[in-house]
């Protein structure tokens, strides 16, 4: 095998580089504000395609997830550390994913059912065709993925530190804002219904967020 | 032939052929050099205006990391073409990824965890690959340090150096890791935790157990060689 040496080298990366342009911070502000955007168009159009009950703001449900959900994307905003923060990259950081990451779901889960159970708000109890359960899922599959798929061009080559977990953040977050979307158009307030096809998809985007940012969110050789 | 420390100046002798040979052109003797005004190495600073959309801040960048880097990934690996291999793709990956990189941060710490994890990728697929994985380098040997006095004394030395990169490269890869960015490399328990994403404590622990693998392994070495 032949030997280069260290002036080939440096030759061939920087011809590599000057081949290849990369975003800069201003192109990566940009892409944020258009994916946050994109997102953003996307829940409110179904939201308006799928249509809003007069009184769904005023469930339970919705409260406990918006909580929820709002306090993940703080979580997330808070583990910036472990992207490369003046402070250096920090267990505290990878601590605040992981929490978001895992506890979230399980918060969710837990206050979607007690506030469903101590206040019901539904109309069926529980909804006699599947055709509805089957709506419920399918949105919430769709849009999860849609965001999360938002979400992984935004954090692509984020965090050499903690891939993973930020995939597994990333897709809690994604999940979790479908949640809050159909909870708040959703009339049903049977357990089953809230957790087969509402809690569920948001378990399903944590796996599909975790296996996304150990490809996409981290480093790996890539041979050419 | 007697048992030599592990932390001996000639163990960096044997794991640096890269960097020393930098160094002996002058080029290494940049490397995380640190700039007066701001307390940040250049390399951070040059980073920061690499990010910001200087090109031609790129250039500096590479030079002042690509010595030590090249160094260390090549004592994870243990050959030195497959070591450019992972620089050159780690410092695509840099650059690709500029736009992220934290105004104010440093980054050594982010440079150095995105080439280990380029390396043991790297490693993860070499491993699949081919199953003579454990065999010795792939590639011609780094030349010896010319102040070796005799033709006896550059082949005990390269022998031992065969040696240790031999079991080097059968100590687990994060007690390796460790123990060569906190031995070898020079950096603190501190950036090394902060690489490794472990505690300072754990690193310390890390780099400690892998010290005492290689000085079993090293005994058992010199032990039949006596024999």
């Amino acid at each position: 095998m032949k030997f280069s040496s260290d002036d080939e080298l440096r030759a061939r990366v920087l011809a590599e580089v000057s081949r290849a342009p990369s975003p800069t911070r201003r192109g990566r502000r940009r892409l944020g504000w258009a994916l946050a955007g994109s997102a953003a168009l996307i829940l409110l159009g179904s939201l308006f395609f799928l249509g809003l009950p007069p009184e769904a703001l005023t469930r339970p449900t919705s409260y406990v997830v918006a909580a929820v959900a709002s306090s993940l994307l703080l979580a997330l905003a808070a583990s910036r550390s472990s992207v490369g923060s003046p402070a250096a990259p920090s267990e505290e950081g990878g601590r605040r994913l992981r929490s978001a990451a895992f506890l979230t779901p399980l918060g969710l889960a837990g206050g979607a059912l007690v506030a469903n159970l101590v206040a019901p708000t539904t109309w069926a109890w529980p909804s006699p065709r599947l055709s509805d359960h089957a709506m419920c899922l399918a949105m919430d599959l769709l849009l999860s993925v849609v965001l999360l798929v938002l979400a992984s061009l935004w954090l692509r080559r984020r965090d050499p530190w903690f891939p993973k977990t930020r995939g597994a953040a990333a897709g809690a977050a994604a999940g979790a804002w479908v949640m809050l979307l159909m909870a708040v158009r959703c009339p049903q307030s049977d357990p089953i219904h809230v957790l087969v096809t509402h809690f569920a998809p948001v378990l399903l985007l944590v796996v599909l967020g975790k296996w996304l940012g150990s490809r996409a969110f981290g480093f790996g050789y890539r041979p050419r | 032939m007697s048992t030599p420390a592990l932390m001996s100046p000639s163990l960096a002798v044997w794991t640096e052929p890269t960097s020393e040979r930098l160094r002996a052109s002058g080029q290494g003797c940049r490397v995380l050099q640190v700039s007066e005004d701001s307390g940040r190495s250049r390399a951070s600073v040059a980073m920061d205006r690499y990010a910001d959309g200087d090109d031609s801040a790129f250039a500096e960048v590479y030079d002042e990391l690509a010595p030590k880097m090249l160094a260390f990934v090549r004592s994870m690996l243990g050959s030195a073409s497959s070591a450019e291999d992972v620089v050159q793709q780690a410092f695509l990956q840099l650059h690709e990824a500029r736009g992220n990189f934290a105004r104010g941060a440093k980054v050594e710490p982010w440079a150095y965890t995105i080439a280990r994890r380029v390396a043991i990728d790297w490693m993860r697929r070499r491993t699949k690959r081919s199953e003579s994985s454990l065999t010795t380098d792939d590639g011609p040997k780094e030349p010896v340090d010319d102040t070796s006095p005799s033709p006896e004394g550059i082949t005990e030395s390269r022998q031992l150096n065969d040696a240790l990169n031999r079991e080097l490269k059968q100590v687990p890869e994060g007690l390796r890791a460790a123990f060569v960015m906190l031995r070898l490399e020079g950096f603190s328990a501190a950036e090394t935790g902060t690489m490794l994403g472990v505690s300072q404590a754990a690193a310390k622990v890390r780099a400690h157990r892998a010290g005492q693998l290689l000085r079993s392994k090293m005994a058992r070495f010199f032990t039949e060689e006596s024999q």
